[in-house]
Parts: structure tokens; sequence; C-alpha cells
């Protein structure tokens, strides 16, 4: 073998240990557990803390409210939905509270006139419908097919 | 047994000895490595995260543009409430003779509201939009650190903690669902709710929809809600020429989606 190659071949024997031991220190211990990325990050993404409660979670305490919403339309719909994250009321119910949504302002989100929204779902015009007065004066909150 | 080796051999040289231990430095360095990744293949856990496939499925006949999706999205995920910031967002698409509105005002956050005086639509529907989570995604393709991934059970997520935000990826996202936040100054994206679904919780923009619009589940459970919903109907997905192939399913858009 020719010295200047022997040479060469030993320059680049140092670079390629240089690459393996940087690699070595530089990646994380999980990588390539799964795939190209740290495995660890999966456990820690599906390890985050929940803000929306488990869907039945309300029905324990709020009997009459759970009773009253599953008879009427909105049955299928979470309760958090309107009343907002509540994993921490949930957690200790005297620390946290759920919000109260406005009756005037929140049902129309849903439920006012608006020409994209399906045909067949139930829209009013708030002007001729409410007369000014809350929708929760006449509708029973949770079940508002059924009148006060 | 090395130093035998070298008292065998005639004369030595300081070159062989220097090559010597450069192969001996090497086997050394590899060695740990080999290890390493012999004791953390855990494989019992890549086999529960390969057992599902989620996808989801948007039912645009039944969305009324409520935007509670959105509401519930960021309050769950913590995505700042400026309006540039979306996991999830709603488009309203109005169609006229002449031409087509799209609006999405603050990503319909607040809801969206019709005057009286604006002209009838031929057509109008809503549009609820989120990470495709494409099964090739090109944000995962350009990332160039390995911190955007596919996970074994389809959800695309960002490491965080790898992310350098470089934005390429947000470059990328041919469908624009992703953002830098400004808290942390990474990228960041829908994750599927990835922290939900891996408590046995549907993602909290599929459980706060009034009206069911968003079906989630398992491509892979041919029993889920979403497997029955794809066979019963005949969907869409969004840029289908780009080869992304989202698991993000459309019913009931027209041509005028994008």
């Amino acid at each position: 073998m020719p010295p200047q190659l022997s040479r060469l071949m030993i320059i680049f024997g140092l670079l390629a240990v240089l690459f393996i031991v940087s690699r070595w220190v530089a990646q994380p211990p999980s990588f390539n557990r799964y795939g190209h990325y740290r495995g660890d990050a999966l456990e820690e993404i599906s390890s985050i803390a929940t803000n929306y409660a488990a869907l039945n979670s309300c029905a324990d305490c709020h009997e009459d409210e759970w009773k009253q919403k599953s008879e009427g339309p909105h049955s299928k719909m979470s309760c958090q939905s309107c009343h907002g994250p509540g994993q921490a009321h949930v957690t200790d119910p005297s620390e946290a509270n759920i919000v109260l949504p406005a009756a005037d302002k929140f049902c129309v989100r849903c439920h006012s006139k608006n020409n994209s929204r399906p045909r067949n779902f139930p829209q009013i015009v708030v002007k001729e419908h409410t007369e000014g007065k809350k929708c929760t004066v006449c509708h029973l909150t949770h079940n508002p097919s059924e009148m006060k | 047994m090395e130093s035998e080796k070298l008292t065998e051999s005639q004369c030595p040289t300081r070159r062989d000895f220097i090559k010597l231990l450069g192969g001996a430095a090497a086997v050394a360095a590899a060695f740990p490595l080999i290890g390493k990744a012999a004791a953390e293949t855990d494989e019992v856990k890549s086999e529960q995260w390969s057992h599902h496939k989620w996808g989801m499925a948007i039912d645009v006949e039944k969305c009324i543009g409520c935007g509670r999706c959105v509401v519930a999205c960021k309050e769950e995920n913590g995505v700042p409430k400026e309006p540039i910031y979306f996991r999830t967002w709603v488009e309203r698409y109005r169609e006229y003779d002449d031409d087509t509105v799209v609006d999405s005002p603050n990503g319909g956050y607040d809801g969206f509201t019709s005057s009286e005086e604006e002209r009838e639509p031929i057509r109008g529907f809503f549009v609820p939009k989120l990470c495709n989570a494409c099964e090739k995604s090109p944000c995962e393709q350009v990332c160039p650190v390995g911190a955007t991934f596919k996970t074994p059970d389809g959800a695309v997520l960002v490491d965080a903690k790898y992310c350098i935000g470089c934005r390429y990826c947000i470059q990328a996202c041919p469908y624009g669902c992703r953002f830098l936040n400004p808290v942390t100054n990474v990228a960041d994206k829908c994750t599927f709710c990835y922290h939900r679904i891996h408590k046995g919780l549907k993602p909290a923009c599929v459980e706060n929809c009034p009206t069911g619009a968003r079906i989630f589940g398992d491509l892979k459970n041919e029993k889920d809600p979403l497997r029955i919903f794809l066979k019963e109907h005949k969907v869409f997905v969004l840029k289908p020429n780009l080869n992304t192939y989202p698991k993000v399913f459309y019913y009931g858009i027209d041509k005028e989606v994008r």
C-alpha cells in the first residue's frame, strides 16, 4: 500500500470515529425507536393533561340537568360544549366552576337564521322570534323543545 | 491479547500501532450503539401504538358553523387566542352565480352571522378544517431535524423539544394547518388531540360538536363509526392531486372547496 494512501485511510478512519462518537453524544436515546424521531415524544404528548372532562362525568352530580338534557333535542350534545372545559371542576368542584353561557347571546350562535346553515336545522330570525326576551324565559334551559 | 499479537509481529511500526488504535476506538464506539438499540426497542409497546390508524370524517351537511369546535380546540390545547393561530378553523362558502365568497372571521371562533341585506346564495355551507394527518405528509418530509413525525397510529405530531422553529414545515403544508406558536417558538398543529385519544376520549372538537358533524375513529377497526360512515357515504379528500393521502375525509363538499 502506498504510504500516502494509508495516511489518508487513517484520516478517514479518525473522521468516521468522530462521526460515530458525536452521533452517540448528540442523538437522544429514544431516537429511531419507532422511526426517524424521538420516541419519548410519543409518551410525552400522549400524557398531557386534558381540559375537557369525559362526556358523562357531569351525570354523577347534576342528575336533574342530565335527565332534562337527555330527553330533549340536545341529548347527544356534550355539556361542556356550552359550559366550557370542565376537567378542573370535575377534579375539585369547590375550586373551579364551569361557565354559565348568556342565554340571549349564546343560543342564537347556533339557531339564528343564517343562509349558509343546513335548511333543515331549526333557525329563528332573532328580532321576530324573541321580541327582546331571553330564550330561557319561555324555553326549558336543558330541553328547549319544551316550554316553561 | 492485543499485546500478544503485537509481540508476535516482527516489528510493529508506529503507523500500524495508530491504525490498530483507531480500529479499536471505532469498535468501542460502535458497541454501545448496538447495545442501546437492542435494549430500548420495546416491541410490545410499539405494537400497541400501531394497533390503530386514526382518522376523521367531516359531514359538511351537518355543520352549522357555530364554531364550538374552534373554541374547544383552543381551550383544550392552549392555542393562543389571537385570530391568526388555529389548530382547527371553520370556513364559510357562499356560492353565487358569478363568484364564490369564502370567509372565516376569527376562524369561526365567534360563530358566523349573516345580515338580512345579504344576497341569498345558491349554495352555502361551512367547512371545518384541521390537520389532514396525511399518510405521506409533506411537513414530515421537509423537517430537517426529525421533529415532525407520523406516529405508528397515524397522527402527525411535532416534538416541541426537538423542533428548531425553522418554519419549513409551515411552508410545506398544502392545507395551511401549521403555525409557529408565539409562546414556545416551535411549530404547532392539530394532534388529533393525541393526549385525549390515548386516554380513551375523543378529540375536543369531536366531543363538542353539537350536531355530530365530525366523526372520529379508528380506520383499522371495521366496527368503528368512522369506518361505517366511510362505507355509507361518498367522501372526498382535499387536494387529492398532491398525493398526500389525507386521513380527514369530507362528505358534502363541492369543487369550490380547496
